[in-house]
């Protein structure tokens, strides 16, 4: 039988923000073989196999097909992508692991504040010390591509795995390309960011492989899966909001609807109105809907999940892979 | 994924060894610099970006090599290396490995034969120019390839435009390399004023300029230390307060956007010798004209080029000012031969002047070095030929 197997980060921050989020979404991870085992399943989903592996690994194994989906960062994503030939989807960005892959150089270096200065002062360090200026990074892919859109060469790349911010105070490097979430980190290593040095914004996604089988069986699985990620991502980001209904106010209701970029979920009610709102907008529109509707309570409530009928998410990757059948028997 | 590792010619090799013989007959030593190299000799003399056009391969103890991507390297390496300095005439040939630079271009396959000539250490750097530019010509004549067109570039002329427009060091630096690497790509009157404009540190750069260097140096330090920053990683102290110098300097303001304009304009003049010498003289009268000397010096050398190859018929010469050949080790006079009956083929041939890539490896006083390379694949592809 054909399971559809999911690598989850396996230790560390990402695995506890990992693990909530699949609770939240009503999937519940459960390890075989203990705490310390290294494969999973879900509670109730037979055909969904676990495997618990470094973030890094897991975007390696998507390339290579050995997984059909992965939760990692998109940093690592980006940059297994650059070295090697398979083929992924980014299913769905997921609101945690936030980081940011940054130019770091020594506070020191007064006299640097941007990329442009970086060329200049590679290319002096060549002149003087007829040596490349060291860049430390285990982001090879992502550093080269970076540097090279900046039109600067003289410099050569340091693989570094880990600790790499100390490659300045320990001579390993003269500055580094690293990923940092607060700068904490590069601020207590005498290291400081530049203004146009960011070259990627990154979180964790959920990510697919195309180079994966898959059978109808494993498809069927994605289809579950998907259906209550997005009922989870859906309900995260709106908020209902539900106010008695007004006689001869349809075409306000219409506009207030497209302004604030809501959704009439259950139709226009005769009683009550129920909308589901982004949000970020949920108090531009009460203040929209205490002007206009006079009086009356406005409710707005936090969501738990949204089936939605038609899911977007596997819609979407269905229609990235070219699948034919789009809805293979779904059992939510 | 294109497979263009399959795409060589059948029977390259083959030939690729006979053209090296054929080049023995004409006085030149066969040379057989190694495959497998040190990645760091590439890294350390192009850059980073090099690495990317390599084949990488690990020894077993971790060392860190790759297949040749070019001779020019291999080959410097080995003269440096001969007990004496005495004037070489070496003749190579086999296989190259190298990616393409743009990823798009599938019609370079990864590996390819090439045979070349090099002379290195003569007295008399022009003689050897018109030597190996005669001797690559005739090996494509007696080929059978039809009329040739043979596109001229100098490294050398362009740097000297940098320093006759007395242009901060910095920025003489950078336009160098960027133009060694990317030819023109990343040169525009834009990216060149832009580099000028300083939007930070004003009060202390304009403070620095008038300060002599014991005094600057003094203030950068005190500012460093007042700022509790401490001095981590290869660049020290000396180096911050050199580049604020340097920065102070009034040149750096005075610095016109006219300048820009002018490098690109430069960078743009190509056509025959005579056209192109016209407008580079009409174009640095006012702003350059002490390198009108240096402008004559390559035409007159192009002149004498020109009369020695062209006994033959259909060669078309073309000097162009932004050809800058896109690999660093040149310095001077750079070349290459394609065939406008075979467009789709690119350069057939391709050298130029190195004299300071001696240096960098070691050798001791100025060596002079002028060489070139036949693409052997593409030479079958123009000729149909393989057989000799």
């Amino acid at each position: 039988m054909n399971k559809l197997i999911i690598g989850l980060p396996s230790k560390g921050r990402l695995q506890r923000d990992t693990s909530d989020f699949f609770a939240r979404s009503g999937l519940n991870i459960q390890k075989c073989g203990g705490a310390r085992g290294y494969k999973g399943m879900i509670t109730g989903i037979e055909t969904v196999e676990i495997f618990f592996l470094s973030a890094s690994e897991i975007a390696r194994d998507l390339m290579a097909g050995s997984l059909h989906l992965g939760v990692t960062g998109l940093d690592l994503v980006q940059e297994t992508a650059g070295q090697s030939t398979g083929c992924f989807v980014f299913v769905a960005p997921l609101g945690f692991g936030y980081a940011n892959v940054v130019v770091a150089v020594p506070g020191f270096w007064i006299d640097v504040d941007c990329m442009a200065d970086i060329d200049d002062v590679a290319s002096a360090f060549y002149a003087r010390h007829r040596k490349r200026m060291r860049v430390a990074t285990k982001y090879i892919h992502l550093a080269r591509n970076f540097f090279a859109a900046h039109g600067i060469m003289d410099y050569r790349l340091v693989e570094s795995h880990g600790a790499t911010e100390g490659g300045p105070a320990s001579d390993a490097a003269e500055l580094i390309v690293d990923i940092s979430t607060t700068g904490t980190t590069l601020e207590a290593n005498g290291l400081k960011t530049l203004e146009d040095g960011l070259i990627l914004r990154s979180q964790a996604y959920l990510v697919a492989s195309c180079s994966a089988d898959w059978g109808k069986q494993v498809r069927s699985a994605l289809a579950t899966i998907l259906g209550r990620i997005s009922a989870e991502t859906a309900a995260r980001d709106l908020r209902e909001v539900s106010f008695r209904f007004m006689e001869g106010r349809d075409a306000l209701v219409k506009e207030t609807i497209q302004r604030f970029g809501c959704t009439l979920p259950f139709g226009g009610g005769r009683d009550i109105t129920v909308l589901h709102c982004p949000e970020q907008n949920v108090y531009a529109l009460v203040a929209m809907l205490r002007e206009s509707f006079e009086s009356g309570t406005i409710r707005i409530a936090r969501l738990d999940k949204i089936f939605a009928k038609d899911d977007l998410l596997f819609r979407e990757m269905a229609q990235r892979m070219g699948w034919s059948d789009l809805y293979p028997e779904s059992g939510l | 994924m294109t497979q263009r590792f399959l795409s060589f010619v059948g029977g390259a090799a083959a030939h690729a060894q006979a053209l090296t013989r054929i080049f023995t007959t004409q006085g030149f030593e066969r040379i057989d610099p190694p495959v497998l190299l040190p990645v760091d000799i590439f890294v350390e003399l192009s850059g980073e970006d090099i690495r990317r056009r390599l084949f990488l391969v690990s020894g077993p103890f971790g060392e860190r090599l790759c297949l040749r991507p070019d001779f020019t390297l291999p080959v410097a390496r080995h003269y440096v290396n001969e007990t004496d300095r005495a004037v070489r005439r070496y003749v190579y040939g086999g296989p190259t490995f190298r990616c393409s630079r743009e990823d798009s271009d599938c019609s370079t396959p990864w590996e390819f034969q090439q045979v070349g000539i090099e002379i290195l250490g003569p007295e008399d750097g022009t003689a050897s120019e018109i030597e190996v530019v005669r001797t690559i010509i005739h090996t494509l004549r007696d080929r059978g390839v039809g009329p040739l067109k043979l596109r001229f570039g100098d490294t050398g002329l362009f740097n000297a435009l940098l320093d006759f427009l007395k242009l901060p060091h910095g920025m003489r630096r950078r336009l160098r390399r960027h133009f060694l690497c990317y030819e023109t790509a990343f040169i525009s009157p834009e990216a060149i004023s832009s580099g000028q404009v300083l939007t930070t540190q004003q009060a202390l750069t304009s403070t620095l300029s008038s300060l002599d260097r014991k005094a600057g140096t003094q203030l950068i330090q005190e500012v460093i230390a007042l700022a509790r920053l401490a001095p981590v990683g290869g660049r020290s102290v000396e180096e911050i307060v050199e580049r604020f110098m340097e920065r102070a300097d009034s040149s750096f303001y005075n610095f016109s956007a006219d300048i820009g304009d002018l490098i690109c304009s430069f960078l743009k003049i190509r056509g025959s010798p005579s056209t192109a010498h016209a407008q580079f003289i009409a174009l640095t009268r006012n702003m350059a004209p002490d390198l009108a000397s240096h402008i004559d010096e390559v035409y007159e050398r192009l002149c004498t080029l020109q009369e020695h190859i062209s006994d033959s018929e259909g060669i078309d010469i073309v000097f162009d000012a932004g050809f800058g050949h896109r690999l660093e080790y040149y310095d001077g006079l750079v070349f290459e031969i394609s065939a406008p009956l075979s467009p789709g083929l690119g350069t057939l041939a391709s050298g130029g002047r190195y004299d300071s890539l001696l240096g960098k490896l070691g050798a001791s006083g100025g060596v002079s070095a002028f060489g070139a390379a036949l693409y052997v694949d593409r030479l079958i592809r123009a000729t149909g030929f393989v057989g000799l």
